[in-house]
């Protein structure tokens, strides 16, 4: 899976992210329900630049896999993406806790005797050459580029993480 | 060939493994596991007392991960000396193991002060554990909780979830005292009540009343008696450090620098039987919480197969999910606020939230209801507190190997 690099002073809130990442799946997922379009797997909280963007960076050491009490979050086996195993979830708030990007979403639940809240977040378009969110972002707020594991890739992603944390201060 | 030690095996001691295979291919790791089972995860252990979390969902790592070449674990077993000089572990069992470098990260157990322990009076440490009182509560023994931190009140939940009417019997004037100020903490307690829970404050357990029966009831410091077949106390870990050499011992512990290392060459600690400096009072303590000791159990195993990795420090910080109410406290958020500080308090229908600045710079956020900035929050937080010695750039949390 490509990285994904987010360079926030750069977004101008247009929201194409928001409806190629639920539109994208529904279709992929062939679960083309409209309720999908609440389930974009990002979030842009605005009102005005500069954007604060809720999305996933596949940190190399992720503070949330560290923190999962259920092993529902892990780097998968090819080590260059953070995945979320939700039906391992119990909604324990620790990733919520330990994300520097605000990147888990609260996911309401119902039926599970004390898993009224799960967590949903960015799967990093696995099955897809790069993440919709990136290949429809006009400004490259949002890019895909490189391996997550290669160097250029790490030194990268450090500097969208500084300025990720720089814009939201 | 490098011969490594792992002194118990969960979180942290796993986490070393990882790190050790990851650098050292050629290594022989031997670790010595306390229990039989999978290693699983101690913080879901309310949410299996109440039913709401299965064997299988609480391994730490599928039964393959402990089979690895190269690997070997010695289930049930406890290292009751360490010989730093012949470098090797004696196990109860009288067998001993030698090593060239060895992790100590036996965890915990929990305080059963002398007075109450006997039988009705258990910890919540174990899968036995929580089975016990599953069994005891199903079977409508009444169950009383002693102590208020969050594992008390997440005993205190589950048992609310499993239909039981719990009695919360708390010290302190208010639950949650080390982690919420007390409006938060009233909060937090009106929602335990609402599903059934019975909080008593201020009031501590002098004596276990017990008759042909076991346990009957528990005599408090308020003069008053309460009927009770069970007590789980929830009034903190010691670490276990039996058999350790005493020059590693801290003030609990076991004393670490910021690569996790002893002051003896080769032995290193982390998890919750290590101590490490407080990123908030700059104080050497244990600070017992699940995110550092993975870290702490990571970055030991980097440092003993030879790469360099740095522990910040430890920032106190806890996440609940208190019946559907969410409560995140991360740094300096009651006790040690003076003149200092300045607090900024925001509240709705569904929320309370407050966020407390050291000089201007955030170094504490307590959120109720409204929780999903909190990781922002606790970034920030790190980075102001980037003065002590050792803390990095906010941007190295994704690679702190180096």
């Amino acid at each position: 899976m490509p990285a994904l690099g987010v360079n926030e002073p750069a977004c101008t809130l247009c929201g194409r992210c928001l409806v190629a990442c639920a539109a994208g799946r529904a279709v992929l997922t062939g679960a083309l329900d409209p309720a999908w379009l609440e389930q974009s797997l990002l979030r842009v909280d605005g009102p005005a630049p500069p954007a604060h963007i809720r999305l996933c960076r596949h940190c190399l050491t992720a503070p949330c896999v560290d923190a999962c009490v259920a092993r529902a979050l892990r780097r998968d086996a090819a080590g260059d993406a953070v995945s979320l195993d939700s039906s391992r979830c119990v909604g324990c708030y620790s990733c919520v806790m330990e994300c520097p990007f605000s990147a888990p979403l609260a996911r309401a639940v119902s039926g599970n005797a004390g898993r009224g809240t799960v967590i949903a977040k960015c799967d990093g378009c696995a099955q897809l050459p790069e993440p919709l969110c990136a290949a429809v972002c006009p400004t490259g707020a949002i890019r895909a580029a490189g391996d997550a594991r290669s160097a250029s890739s790490r030194a990268r992603r450090r500097r969208a993480v500084g300025l990720g944390l720089a814009g939201h201060r | 060939m490098t011969r490594y030690l792992i002194v118990g095996l969960n979180v942290a001691g796993i986490a070393a493994m990882k790190a050790i295979r990851e650098l050292d291919r050629a290594g022989r790791i031997v670790a010595v596991s306390g229990e039989s089972h999978l290693p699983y995860s101690r913080v879901l252990l309310p949410r299996y007392l109440a039913g709401g979390a299965v064997r299988e969902e609480m391994s730490l790592e599928p039964a393959d991960f402990y089979r690895a070449e190269g690997t070997r674990v010695i289930w049930g077993r406890r290292v009751v000396a360490l010989d730093h000089e012949r470098r090797e572990a004696a196990l109860d069992d009288g067998t001993t193991i030698d090593f060239d470098r060895a992790l100590i990260a036996a965890g915990g157990s929990p305080i059963i002060p002398g007075h109450l322990a006997g039988p009705g009076v258990t910890g919540l440490r174990t899968l036995e554990d929580a089975v016990l009182i599953r069994e005891r509560a199903s079977a409508g023994t009444r169950v009383c909780i002693g102590g208020a931190g969050p594992v008390g009140v997440k005993t205190a939940c589950a048992l609310a979830e499993l239909g039981v009417r719990p009695a919360l019997i708390v010290a302190s004037g208010r639950i949650l005292s080390q982690i919420a100020d007390p409006e938060a903490a009233s909060l937090a307690q009106r929602r335990l009540e609402l599903h059934g829970v019975e909080v008593r404050l201020g009031t501590d357990i002098s004596r276990a009343l017990r008759g042909r029966a076991g346990l009957e009831a528990l005599q408090l410091s308020d003069g008053t008696a309460v009927p009770c077949g069970l007590l789980v106390l929830c009034k903190g870990v010691t670490p276990n450090v039996a058999g350790m050499p005493s020059a590693v011992h801290g003030r609990s512990g076991i004393a670490v620098d910021g690569m996790m290392a002893t002051r003896m060459s080769g032995l290193y600690a982390a998890g919750d039987a290590a101590e490490t400096r407080d990123l908030i009072d700059g104080q050497t303590k244990v600070t017992a919480i699940f995110p550092n000791a993975a870290a702490q159990g990571r970055i030991a195993g980097k440092n003993m197969a030879g790469a360099t990795a740095v522990f910040d420090g430890s920032l106190p910080r806890n996440a609940l999910d208190l019946l559907g109410l969410p409560l995140i406290s991360i740094g300096l958020v009651a006790a040690g606020l003076d003149a200092r500080h300045a607090v900024r308090a925001t509240r709705t229908a569904g929320s309370y939230r407050k966020l407390v600045y050291r000089d201007g710079l955030l170094v504490g956020a307590l959120l109720v209801g409204e929780v999903m900035d909190a990781g922002v929050l606790q970034a920030r937080i790190r980075r102001n507190l980037a003065g002590s010695p050792g803390l990095r750039e906010p941007g190295q949390l994704m690679g702190e190997a180096g």
